[in-house]
């Protein structure tokens, strides 16, 4: 399942992760997420993702993100 | 080399974290990802959606098993791949792990705290990577 979202004014992707993160984590977690160009596709598989944000960017760079869960920030590693 | 510095990422502003990009190479090409840098992880430990994604068949590996917070084991399946952060390259031991636990890929120090002095600071919520002469 993937699940485009709007864009947002061009950022880096990991600008754009560290701005939205929260968001992500709220209503998605557990899945995977890539951002392209300011825009996020989010579902299970990574390499479906990634096809989908290829088609809607091409040459774009990608970035991958598996979403964590809210008690993954309180944790000892 | 100059330094490079990332800002913690924070969940809703709480809970502010050292989690970067970094890109890996597998069979499929360079591929970015998010990793939490992880100063108590003797190796890095991604999550087996990334070696899907880079096209490594992660079982292959070379099979470790590591301890974990609660004392128990997990296997973890280590690669040589190339990496990078920003714009240095390096050779790192990167492990798969269909039993990560936690929900973030971890950056440990094998590899990549011997390629970079690595400085935490959570007052100004930034951390520094400061490549080192190879």
């Amino acid at each position: 399942m993937t699940k485009p979202r709007k864009k947002s004014k061009r950022i880096s992707n990991a600008e754009w992760i560290r701005r939205h993160l929260g968001e992500l984590v709220d209503k998605h977690v557990g899945k995977y997420a890539i951002v392209a160009n300011g825009e996020v596709f989010i579902g299970q598989d990574p390499v479906v993702l990634e096809e989908e944000a290829i088609r809607k960017h091409p040459g774009a760079k990608l970035t991958g993100l598996p979403i964590p869960r809210r008690e993954d920030f309180q944790c000892a590693l | 080399m100059r330094p490079l510095t990332f800002p913690y990422i924070s969940l809703h502003g709480k809970h502010p974290l050292p989690i970067i990009p970094l890109e890996l190479k597998g069979p499929l090409g360079w591929k970015e990802t998010m990793a939490y840098v992880d100063s108590g992880a003797s190796f890095s430990i991604f999550s087996i959606n990334e070696a899907h994604r880079l096209g490594i068949d992660y079982i292959t590996g070379k099979e470790f098993m590591i301890t974990v917070g609660d004392g128990s084991s997990i296997p973890v399946y280590l690669h040589r791949l190339s990496a990078k952060i920003s714009r240095v390259s390096f050779k790192a031991t990167i492990g798969f792990s269909p039993r990560l636990g936690v929900g973030f890929n971890l950056l440990g120090r094998k590899d990549v705290f011997e390629r970079f002095d690595v400085t935490f600071s959570d007052s100004r919520r930034i951390v520094i990577f400061s490549p080192l002469a190879k």
